[in-house]
């Protein structure tokens, strides 16, 4: 239990009366000094009287860079405290203070701008009595896990990819699938005029289903130097996206595990969990960031970072993932993180 | 971020008004009104209120006003403004314009204890230095910055305690509000809903009382007068208390006192050319419980002003055969020997002050000059006063009452001229109030008590209300206190006693200057003192003596009668006035006609005007109130007291257990069908606190059998079958399923 600036203040107050009054005279010192010093114990007893608090934070959803989550606490007890989370770097919440009466339920919004796996928490809740004279600090709840992805951009090459990872010649086009708007390297036959010559400035393409490419996989090896491994992560993510989308399975290699085969939105999610934890914790100096040897032999496709950019090898075709990025738009943000 | 809405107020929301913002405001009111209600006291005694009640609801309207307009950068540049011109017409008001030094040293002494009812134009003061905290206060309150605004509001509260003006129990009440606006604010700033401020409730009466009651601070160097305030209570001894030293102590301030007792100790010996009362001090301000001496001191620079008229010599020297520290001299000085001359101040009432103390045995000398006046020359004096004597010396409290200035206006209808006027009240007075030293003190406005409530009383009364009475009538007066001449022992010299200690009145007269006047009657008082006397020798006292006393009055022989300088040329109006304006009998003053054994040429008594302080002889020490009536003040704090009573026992538990012990004892009579209920109804709770309450799914046959019910009990069950389901039961079978029931609960406490 400690005093608080008011309460620090209060007790000045009643000193400087004391020494007033002990220098010139009494006065009506008393009826400041009394009052102020009775305040101060009554607040000591009343938080002695108070209980520990307990708190419960809701499931914070997993989210890409820049994405923002509300995340509700509830604190129960009684007293008046300020509740202030804990905020990890890579996570930021300008609001995530509150002073209330307990028990009370509160609302604030946590920016994500860092991949990682992050706690959030505890709380930190500084119970007061009533006057705000003196407060007792406690941590309650436990911390919660607030994954952030990595950014996934889109890529370009998706005919490419398919083709290098596939070795395939050409894609069956007579089942049309979707229409999208053109990003650059898609071939020219598959621009879907009509619905082109509709819209004023875009250009779409016409996808085809293709079942044969159903049954096909590919395997991604990633790995990268130290300063690059955000980047490589953000590369690997694009491109598993992107070949989830093409309708491949994908299997993922990564130094510290690998990600079985495998297709869907839970496989996607595990993808983009282990790109998000990546080298985030990668400390120990007996530990290299690198893949097995062998890993990268047999991969479709490997994404390598060497401290200065990051590549993205399809078979003999190496291109900088700069290169191949048509857009930062996040292709899942129309479907969210987790749909 | 979104914390929960204020669900719990909307139904307390009356009309749009926010039960929680009202309170911190309310809180913030109380504080405002604890500086203001002191503010206040200072224009009335001084002046006009209605002036400072403009400029206060100025400022808190222009506060209200401005509150949702400017920023609170401006409002802060406004408030200070707004002090700082106050301030500034203040000292140009000041007669001198004094340099910055002084104006510093002064905000120190007032911030140590002195009054600012010492002030000279504490009125100016006031108007100018009020709006600015007001405004501060109020602005930041409806700002919502409740914390700055007690800031703002007990700053300016807690220079009023500095000062000594403000009284305990405003004081509390301001800290109360202060309290209540902190706390409250706290929840509006949370967005609480009011039933969070029932433990604030509880901790404010707890608070008050044990504000009351435990003493915090310690007193301190009792200094000037520090707890002259008449709400200051307490202090060592109760009533009498020690008497003259008082006087002595008085300094600045002098406040009523209760009832007193008289000291035979000696004093001083004066050699003198004249018998003349030995003044120590006046007074100037009437505050209605006491006075105030305003204004500054400076050192003493050689000669002081003669009086304006003509005027005679008298030089005395003092020895202190006690320690002394007060320069007693007759009107007027003029001058002080060497001895002292450093270390005596001399006051804007031209009176003299000593710096520290005068040794046993010391000797100091004093030139005074005193005029000479005849009562022809004082009845022509007219009533061309100085303006700057006229301003200072007319002013009475605004709450003096109309009967003292229309009871005055009666008794002195017939006089014409100012010195009449006087004569005829000083006579007034002496004939119809008696003396004792065993009053009880009015709780304020002591003219008027003295004048209408009480029968008797000591000189301080006499004079005040003297004072106050020619004040009414636009004489310009004020109080003076000293010794009155003692005991003659030779021919030119005096022996000053304790008991000679007394207060008296001056009056001025343009030309003349100003002239004694003593409304208190003589002869009980000396009776008094040398009963005093007597008594203390009896009880062999030593100090009561000095070598030449004790043996009988020096008398002077018959050849030489009128001594060339008496104080009849300082008192012609001893001489009995022309018969054309009626004056009350002289028969109980005894001062006119020499009487051997009596202290003649002392036309006076002397009591011993106290300063509570230093005496502690508070009457009010009695009782929580004295046995007065409490103040509103007081009253507002016992209203708090007792919600926070009210609000602790309902949230302990204390009320509901009470309704439910009397619910269950006594059952008024209704219809019989819902008495029977009822009956089922008690003998349910008291069966359920016993063994066990009933199930839901029992019936009450079943509850009863299970737990094992007697007769009475299944009787009881009966008749409310009968009544729930029949609709069917006579009175006589309610009333014995009452009873049944009043058997079963018999007095066990539940």
């Amino acid at each position: 239990m400690e005093l608080t600036r008011r309460g620090y203040a209060v007790l000045g107050i009643v000193a400087l009366a004391e020494l007033l009054a002990l220098t010139y005279g009494a006065r009506a010192l008393n009826a400041i000094a009394a009052p102020a010093v009775v305040a101060l114990l009554a607040s000591v007893v009343q938080l002695r009287r108070t209980d520990v608090p307990t708190a419960e934070r809701d499931y914070v959803p997993a989210a890409f860079p820049g994405d923002a989550r509300e995340v509700t606490v509830e604190v129960d007890g009684s007293g008046v405290a300020r509740i202030a989370e804990t905020v990890p770097d890579g996570l930021a919440a300008d609001d995530a203070t509150v002073e209330a009466s307990l028990p009370t339920t509160f609302t604030y919004t946590l920016a994500c701008d860092e991949r990682g796996r992050h706690a959030l928490g505890p709380l930190e809740v500084r119970l007061r009595d009533l006057l705000g004279l003196v407060e007792e600090t406690y941590e309650v709840g436990s911390t919660t896990g607030v994954l952030v992805y990595p950014p996934v951009y889109q890529v370009a090459g998706r005919d490419v990819i398919l083709r290098h990872a596939l070795e395939r010649a050409d894609v069956d086009r007579r089942e049309f699938d979707t229409l999208r708007e053109y990003v650059p390297g898609d071939p020219l036959r598959d621009v879907h005029w009509k619905s082109t010559a509709k819209a004023q400035d875009d250009i779409y393409v016409a996808e085809f289903a293709d079942s044969r490419v159903e049954d096909d996989q590919i395997v991604v090896a990633a790995t990268a130097d130290a300063g690059t491994v955000d980047e490589m992560a953000a590369a690997a993510a694009s491109v598993v996206v992107m070949a989830l989308d093409a309708g491949l399975s994908v299997e993922l290699r990564l130094p510290e595990q690998t990600v079985p085969m495998g297709r869907g939105e839970d496989h996607r999610q595990r993808l983009l969990a282990a790109l998000a934890t990546t080298d985030t914790d990668f400390t120990s100096p007996f530990k290299s960031y690198a893949l097995p040897d062998g890993a990268t032999d047999d991969a479709d496709v490997v994404v390598r970072g060497d401290g200065d950019c990051v590549t993205v090898a399809f078979g003999d075709d190496d291109r900088a993932f700069e290169d191949i990025t048509v857009s930062r738009e996040n292709p899942l943000a129309q479907r969210g993180a987790e749909s | 971020m979104s914390t929960r809405t204020r669900s719990g107020d909307l139904s307390l929301d009356l009309g749009g008004v926010d039960p929680v913002r009202t309170v911190a405001l309310a809180g913030v009111a109380l504080l405002v009104t604890a500086y203001s209600s002191v503010f206040y006291h200072f224009i009335d005694v001084t002046g006009q209120p209605i002036l400072f009640v403009l400029a206060a609801t100025l400022s808190l309207a222009a506060a209200t006003w401005l509150s949702s307009s400017i920023r609170l950068r401006w409002a802060a540049v406004v408030a200070v403004g707004l002090l700082a011109a106050g301030l500034g017409i203040y000292v140009i008001s000041l007669p001198r314009q004094p340099p910055l030094v002084p104006l510093v040293t002064d905000a120190i002494a007032l911030m140590t204890g002195r009054s600012l009812l010492q002030v000279t134009n504490v009125d100016l003061w006031v108007l100018g230095v009020a709006p600015g905290p007001l405004f501060l206060t109020w602005y930041l309150a409806l700002r919502r910055r409740y914390v700055a605004s007690v800031l703002a509001g007990g700053g300016t509260l807690a220079f009023l305690v500095l000062t000594t003006d403000a009284s305990t129990v405003t004081t509390l009440l301001g800290v109360v509000g202060a309290i209540v606006a902190v706390a409250v604010g706290d929840m509006d700033r949370r967005g609480d809903s009011l039933k969070a401020a029932e433990p604030l409730a509880v901790l404010l009466a707890v608070l008050i009382v044990l504000s009351a009651i435990a003493p915090v601070v310690p007193a301190g160097p009792s200094r000037t007068a520090d707890t002259w305030s008449r709400f200051q209570t307490g202090g060592p001894g109760v009533g009498g208390g020690t008497v003259e030293a008082n006087l002595l102590k008085a300094d600045t301030q002098l406040g009523i006192a209760g009832n007193l007792s008289l000291s035979p100790d000696v004093r001083f010996r004066v050699e003198s050319d004249a018998e003349s009362y030995w003044q120590v001090g006046t007074y100037d301000r009437y505050t209605g419980e006491g006075w105030v001496r305003t204004g500054s001191t400076s050192s003493y620079s050689g000669n002081l002003d003669e009086p304006p008229g003509r005027s005679e010599t008298v030089s005395q020297t003092y020895t202190a055969v006690d320690e002394m520290d007060v320069v007693p001299a007759a009107w007027k000085p003029v001058s002080v020997g060497d001895d002292v001359a450093g270390d005596v101040q001399v006051n804007d009432l031209d009176g003299l002050e000593l710096d520290g103390s005068i040794e046993e045995g010391e000797r100091f000398s004093v030139t005074s000059r005193v005029p000479v006046a005849s009562g022809e020359e004082l009845r022509g004096a007219g009533t061309d006063y100085p303006s700057s004597i006229e301003e200072r010396y007319t002013r009475l409290p605004s709450s003096t009452s109309d009967r003292v200035v229309e009871r005055t206006a009666r008794i002195t209808a017939r006089a014409n001229t100012s010195y009449d006027t006087a004569r005829v009240v000083e006579r007034w007075l002496q004939n119809n109030k008696g003396y004792s030293l065993d009053v009880q003190r009015p709780r304020q406005n002591v003219a008027d008590e003295f004048l209408f409530e009480m029968d008797a009383g000591y000189c301080t009364y006499f004079a005040s209300t003297m004072v106050v009475m020619l004040r009414t009538q636009d004489i310009p007066a004020r109080l003076a206190v000293g010794y009155t001449p003692g005991e003659r022992v030779a021919e030119d010299e005096w022996v000053v006693r304790g008991y000679n200690a007394h207060a008296w009145v001056e009056a001025y007269f343009p030309d003349i200057g100003w002239v004694r006047f003593d409304p208190t009657p003589a002869g009980p008082r000396q009776a008094a003192e040398q009963q005093e006397l007597t008594e203390a020798r009896e009880n062999n006292r030593t100090d009561v003596d000095v070598d030449d006393t004790g043996d009988g009055e020096w008398t002077s022989t018959p050849t030489a009668t009128p001594a060339p300088l008496t104080p009849r040329a300082e008192q012609p109006a001893r001489e009995a006035p022309p018969g054309e304006i009626t004056i009350p009998d002289r028969i109980t003053r005894p001062g006119g006609t020499p009487a051997p054994n009596l202290n003649l040429s002392s036309p006076s008594i002397t009591a011993a005007p106290t300063n509570e302080s230093a005496g502690g002889g508070d009457d009010e020490s009695t009782g929580p109130f004295g046995g007065r009536p409490p103040t509103r003040e007081e009253t507002a704090l016992g209203a708090i007291v007792l919600l926070g009573l009210v609000v602790g026992l309902r949230r302990s538990g204390v009320t509901s257990r009470v309704y439910r012990a009397i619910w269950l004892r006594y059952q008024p009579t209704s219809d019989p069908q819902t008495d029977a209920e009822r009956a089922f109804d008690r003998l349910e709770y008291v069966l359920a606190e016993r063994h066990r309450p009933r199930r839901p799914e029992e019936t009450p046959r079943q509850y009863l059998a299970a737990i094992g019910a007697d007769e009475r009990a299944r009787q009881v069950a009966t008749v409310r079958e009968r009544a729930m389901y029949a609709g069917r039961v006579t009175r006589e079978e309610a009333d014995e399923a009452v009873s049944l029931v009043d058997d079963i609960v018999g007095w066990r406490g539940v």
